[in-house]
């Protein structure tokens, strides 16, 4: 009898620390500052004319990915040449941006947070480490079984916690904030939003649509979504807060406007970011970023064709 | 990629859509050719001086041009 009574009490301590699982939210933006936030022009420095301007686009393919884009990483550090002041400077401190889709993502993701010790620990951090055996040992455990009964919370979700507490030490889109400008490329992480089948990018530019602050955002919940692989995992929600925040940037109502855009270009980027705005989309949900653009050169292909881009190059060129 | 300027008698600011493209003249006076890509634009001249310049937004159509005839998207300041 003793025995039933201590284990109904540890089962419902149980069911009282799971709660209602519930997959993070994403917090509300109130309102737009472009001056603040994970962009671009918040996190480097004024790119200078007389710089290399290195910007790195890692694609998926698993921990083989993983492992290439490391190797280049590593290239890149030996790779050094005269600065216009006559010393000598690596290829890897000009790297200006890292646009990443899955696979890839956990090297420009690790190296972003922690550039001083990436060399040094993220082969055995993540590469040398099975993470499929980690994943697949955690469905065994019956506090998730209990925790995948609820609808708002799925595997990816468990992918996410579990890339946080092994890979990277729970840090959040605030923690790159904090770091020193400059010292960390801008790092562009792409999942695909399956409800509109376009990419989808972790920047404050993109949350700016879903009035949503991504520095609120675990890093690992965005490298889960950039290697959200369909079936094997549900896609990954964000709530979008439809109340408002803010205008959306000029160039998309002038894409949309049919008197004025007879041609029709970049109809279709500027349909997808507004529908963020639709008053009946509640949630995003994102599965890999391979879906859409599995080297990652979308964005950079976009930031170097137009001023449409939140990190435009030509702007920067302007 | 389109090309365009921004005459006007007065230096001012180019913003397009929104986003500030630099200056409009170079410190000798000449026009500085400005890259944005195909389609529509809105673009606007900002002084230092907070003077309004006319129109006050351009909404143009970029297209077919090239570094040598950019698209011309002229103000007059006051």
């Amino acid at each position: 009898m003793r025995v039933r009574v201590v284990g109904l009490i540890g089962c419902l301590l149980g069911l009282f620390s799971a709660g209602c699982a519930h997959y993070p939210d994403n917090p509300p933006l109130s309102e737009l500052s472009p001056q603040a936030g994970y962009r671009y022009s918040v996190v480097r420095e004024e790119a200078k004319p007389e710089n290399p301007f290195v910007l790195l686009a890692f694609s998926g393919g698993g921990t083989r990915a993983a492992a290439f884009s490391f190797g280049l990483m590593e290239e890149l550090r030996q790779v050094s040449y005269a600065a216009p002041d006559g010393s000598r400077r690596r290829l890897l401190d000009s790297v200006e941006i890292v646009s990443s889709v899955s696979g890839g993502s956990f090297t420009s993701a690790y190296y972003a947070l922690f550039p001083e010790r990436f060399f040094d620990d993220f082969p055995e951090r993540f590469l040398y480490r099975n993470i499929q055996a980690g994943l697949v040992l955690r469905l065994f455990n019956p506090y998730n079984w209990y925790r995948l009964a609820f609808p708002n919370f799925s595997r990816i979700d468990m992918a996410a916690e579990y890339y946080g507490n092994t890979v990277f030490e729970g840090k959040s889109f605030a923690d790159l904030l904090a770091r020193p400008r400059g010292s960390a490329p801008f790092l562009v992480l792409n999942a695909t939003d399956i409800g509109i089948a376009h990419r989808f990018e972790f920047t404050q530019d993109q949350f700016d649509l879903l009035c949503s602050d991504l520095a609120g955002v675990a890093v690992s919940r965005a490298v889960a979504a950039s290697s959200n692989f369909p079936v094997a995992f549900a896609p990954l929600t964000l709530d979008i807060y439809p109340k408002g925040c803010g205008a959306l940037p000029d160039w998309i109502p002038n894409a949309l406007d049919p008197q004025q855009n007879g041609e029709k270009s970049r109809v279709f980027d500027a349909r997808a970011a507004a529908s963020y705005r639709e008053p009946d989309r509640k949630f995003a949900h994102l599965l890999d970023g391979g879906l859409s653009d599995n080297l990652g050169l979308r964005g950079p292909f976009q930031a170097v064709t137009t001023t449409d881009s939140a990190w435009s190059l030509v702007q920067l060129q302007n | 990629m389109e090309f365009f300027v921004c005459p006007c008698s007065k230096t001012g600011h180019i913003i397009l859509d929104g986003h500030d493209q630099g200056p409009n003249k170079d410190n000798s006076g000449k026009l500085l050719t400005k890259q944005c890509n195909a389609g529509f634009h809105t673009i606007s001249l900002k002084l230092g001086s907070g003077a309004a310049c006319s129109p006050l937004q351009a909404h143009v159509d970029i297209y077919d041009t090239d570094p040598i005839s950019p698209k011309e998207v002229a103000f007059q300041c006051a």
